[in-house]
């Protein structure tokens, strides 16, 4: 079974994406924070990390780069409500190196393809 | 009195001459003796009344000289046959006429003296001189004597007053000793009988004879104090008046000589100018006789004259005279009596004075201020400089004698009657702006200025006008320009402001739009909540009447994005990424599929393309197709209803180089307030949208630097054209 971790501090976004890959069958995790998604890291891996990037207490970038400097090969989807368009991420030194990015609100099953297709 | 004497004198000589001719017995003095007299007395008159000029002077010398000579023979040989103290006193007669002075008074004082005792010892009977020579020493020598002015004898006889006691005692005393001697004589003759001594007679008489003398010596005496006293009283006014006098006093004789002066005319001419020649002392060949000459002939008129003459101290000096003829009293022309005065320093002063004034008449002329002089009060033109003239079309000569107000210059002429009181109450000059008036009637403005001069007795006032038409011209001009600047400014200042309240507007838009972005951006997150729940509900739904609504609730969550794109698309515009596309097939590929779309609502779309194949633009392809979206979606919306037509034209502007986009429809349209709107975010006619469609157009094509219209009828539609650059290797 394949593992994820959702990052996001919308509950309500985190408990409708459990839904949706528990129905798929992933091995899901979860954590409202930034600095709680660490921990999750820390004591698990993950073959794909579902990362929003507006967040409190350590904001999705900054998880972005802890996770890459430990795991460079770890698999990262930015799905992110607040930063504009698409376009940006491609302009973010950080964002840019993500395996993917969605913008909310997405497309549930375009995001699924996409899961599919990284592992 | 001395011509008298001396005549006497020589008569008698002559007489006495002539009768020793006749009659040798009868002879009363020698011939010799009567000679010398009769030449000694012509010598007198000679040099008293001789005319100068002819030399009669030195001829009386050489007369009374012969005289002298004679008298001194005689002393010495005893050849004349003159008695030895005859002799004597013919020699101190002689040197007293010719030494004149105080010697002479000496002697012929002695003179006095001895005749006198000759005299006495006659009739006293000790006869060594015959009575007549005495007698006529006698004479002679009280001429000479009265002659002599302030001589001692004069002086001597000064002394007496008619009411000194030595005066009272001569008459009584005298007249007592001739009734005394008289007396005794006759009472002496009568107690004797006629035994009587005839020495102590003759005694007796020449008693009574001395008083007989003293008395008539008192007698002349006092007639000639009287005439004397008088006269020289008024010689001493008269001199002493003449000496007073500052002014130069000469008299000169008939031929010209100068014989008295005052002292300024000895101070002027010196002191040896007495005998001297008026011409001696002239400067340069001049004409002063024949000026005068008119005075020398009998003239009665005061000649003037001026001339140059040295001074005593060599100077030339300018005398200014006036000249009158002297007359004797026979009324005979005996010179003239002139007075002068030293007019060098006057004249001098008169010829700086003169040259001063002709350069103030040349300033006042060549003034360009017009300068004029009028009296104060009555305003008669006295002077009138070329200026005045030029400014107010007078000539002088028309203008001067006239009053200001007759030339009728002022206009408001109480302007000059203030003005003229200020200036004389202050005695200062006074200046003020008026109107005033040509010959030709023509009024201009001026600056006056005035001030009040007093010349003599006459109140003047000196009045500079100058022409200020120019000025208020330019100052109109600068009132004027002053003015329109200031609408310029006004205008500009509106135009700011208007631009100020559209910066507010676009910063309060700016504001909203940040804002906006904000909401928009917390929102999608609810949004992607939504769009994931509902997935789940059809995932695990069974119920096949739901999946209706569960689309519903997709598309309206799609839409909600839609709009928050725009909404963040137009808050936050983009950097553009340039590309160059073929304009045709861009705009083809895309109105394919809203052609699609939009034929199940009955709309159609018509493409018209006017451009060459192949033709190139640089354009940021996200923001064009978003344009052309919008324009066509607003379009689309204005005419659905109606089942319309869009058509869309390309076309290229080849004089401005510029590619030009249209986009039109047969929809509703609008009108003008709502075109005037149209552009506004946020503005709307539509039940749906933000109204953000234009704006954003009009944002897209203005960062591309290109231009946007919108022609809009209502009922009819509306047509929008963009304008791009067709520029292929412009980069914006």
């Amino acid at each position: 079974m394949k593992n994820l971790l959702i990052v996001d501090d919308d509950k309500e976004m985190v408990k409708e994406l459990v839904s949706v890959f528990e129905m798929e069958g992933y091995g899901v995790f979860f954590a409202f924070n930034g600095l709680s998604a660490l921990e999750r890291y820390r004591e698990n891996s993950y073959d794909l990390v579902l990362l929003d990037i507006k967040m409190p207490v350590l904001d999705g970038r900054e998880v972005f780069k802890a996770i890459k400097s430990k795991n460079p090969r770890q698999k990262i989807i930015i799905v992110t409500g607040s930063l504009g368009r698409v376009e940006n991420f491609k302009q973010d030194p950080v964002l840019d190196q993500a395996d993917g990015c969605f913008e909310k609100p997405f497309v549930v099953e375009q995001l699924l393809s996409r899961i599919r297709e990284l592992i | 009195m001395f011509i008298l004497i001396n005549t006497a004198t020589i008569l008698f000589c002559l007489i006495n001459l002539f009768l020793s001719r006749v009659n040798p017995g009868l002879m009363l003095m020698a011939p010799l003796t009567a000679v010398l007299f009769a030449l000694f007395s012509a010598g007198l008159l000679l040099e008293k009344f001789g005319n100068i000029r002819f030399g009669a002077k030195i001829g009386a010398r050489v007369l009374i000289s012969a005289v002298l000579l004679l008298a001194v023979i005689d002393v010495f040989f005893g050849a004349i046959n003159l008695s030895y103290l005859e002799a004597l006193l013919v020699v101190m007669l002689s040197v007293s006429v010719l030494a004149k002075k105080l010697p002479g008074q000496i002697f012929s004082s002695l003179v006095l003296f001895f005749s006198s005792l000759f005299l006495i010892s006659y009739v006293y009977g000790v006869a060594f001189v015959s009575f007549f020579p005495a007698v006529f020493f006698l004479f002679i020598s009280t001429g000479i004597l009265l002659e002599e002015k302030n001589s001692f004898f004069q002086l001597w006889l000064r002394s007496f007053s008619p009411f000194s006691v030595f005066t009272k005692w001569m008459i009584p005393f005298s007249l007592s000793i001739i009734f005394l001697a008289e007396f005794i004589d006759i009472i002496f003759f009568a107690s004797y009988g006629g035994n009587a001594d005839p020495k102590l007679h003759a005694l007796f008489h020449t008693l009574s004879f001395v008083g007989l003398a003293f008395f008539t010596v008192i007698l002349i005496f006092f007639s000639f104090k009287k005439v004397e006293d008088k006269l020289y009283e008024t010689q001493g006014e008269l001199s002493s008046l003449l000496s007073a006098i500052p002014d130069i006093v000469m008299r000169v004789d008939k031929n010209k000589f100068y014989v008295w002066a005052n002292d300024a005319g000895y101070a002027f001419f010196g002191k040896d100018v007495i005998g001297k020649e008026a011409s001696y002392y002239f400067e340069e060949t001049q004409d002063t006789y024949d000026k005068v000459s008119s005075v020398f002939k009998g003239g009665e008129d005061t000649v003037y004259v001026e001339s140059w003459q040295r001074r005593s101290d060599g100077k030339r000096r300018l005398l200014a005279w006036w000249c009158r003829s002297l007359r004797d009293e026979k009324g005979e022309i005996m010179g003239a009596i002139s007075t002068a005065r030293d007019i060098t320093e006057q004249k001098q002063q008169q010829k700086e004075l003169r040259a001063s004034r002709e350069q103030l008449a040349k300033i006042f002329d060549l003034s360009p201020e017009a300068i004029t002089i009028t009296s104060q009060k009555e305003g008669f033109l006295y002077n009138a400089n070329k200026a005045a003239e030029e400014m107010f079309g007078f000539t002088r000569a028309e203008g001067v004698g006239r009053t200001i107000f007759d030339l009728n210059i002022w206009v408001d002429p109480s302007e000059r009657a203030k003005m003229v009181r200020a200036a004389v109450a202050k005695k200062v000059s006074v200046t003020s702006e008026v109107k005033m008036r040509k010959k030709t009637g023509e009024a201009f403005p001026a600056l006056i200025s005035m001030i009040p001069i007093e010349d003599r007795e006459e109140k003047l006032l000196l009045t500079v006008t100058r022409d200020i038409s120019i000025y208020k011209k330019a100052q109109e001009i600068l009132e004027r320009d002053n003015e329109m600047f200031k609408r310029m400014v006004e205008k500009e200042a509106k135009k700011i402001f208007e631009m100020e309240k559209k910066l507010a507007l676009s910063r309060r838009l700016s504001d909203l739009g940040t804002l906006a972005t904000g909401i928009a951006h917390e929102l999608r997150n609810p949004l992607g909540v939504i769009s994931t729940a509902t997935y789940n509900i059809k995932v695990k739904n069974s119920n096949p009447e739901l999946i209706g609504h569960l689309q519903n609730i997709e598309k309206k969550v799609f839409e909600s994005n839609r709009i928050i794109s725009n909404l963040l698309g137009y808050a936050k515009p983009k950097e553009l990424e340039l590309v160059r596309i073929d304009i045709s097939r861009e705009t083809k590929n895309l109105l394919d599929v809203y052609a699609n779309k939009y034929a199940e609502e009955k709309v159609i779309i018509d493409f018209l393309d006017k451009l060459k194949p192949e033709t190139f633009i640089y354009v940021d392809r996200t923001q064009f197709v978003e344009l052309l979206s919008n324009l066509v979606g607003n379009s689309f919306d204005a005419c659905r209803e109606k089942g319309g037509r869009i058509l869309v034209k390309l076309d290229a502007d080849r004089d401005a180089n510029e590619l030009v986009l249209s986009v039109e429809d047969n929809g509703e349209g609008m009108d003008k307030k709502d075109l005037e709107k149209a552009f506004d975010p946020f503005f709307s006619t539509k039940k749906e949208g933000m109204g953000l469609g234009l704006s954003i157009c009009r944002q897209i094509v203005d960062q591309h630097g290109g231009k946007t219209y919108l022609q809009s009828e209502r009922g009819k539609g509306t047509t929008v054209t963009v304008r791009f650059l067709l520029d292929a290797d412009r980069k914006i």
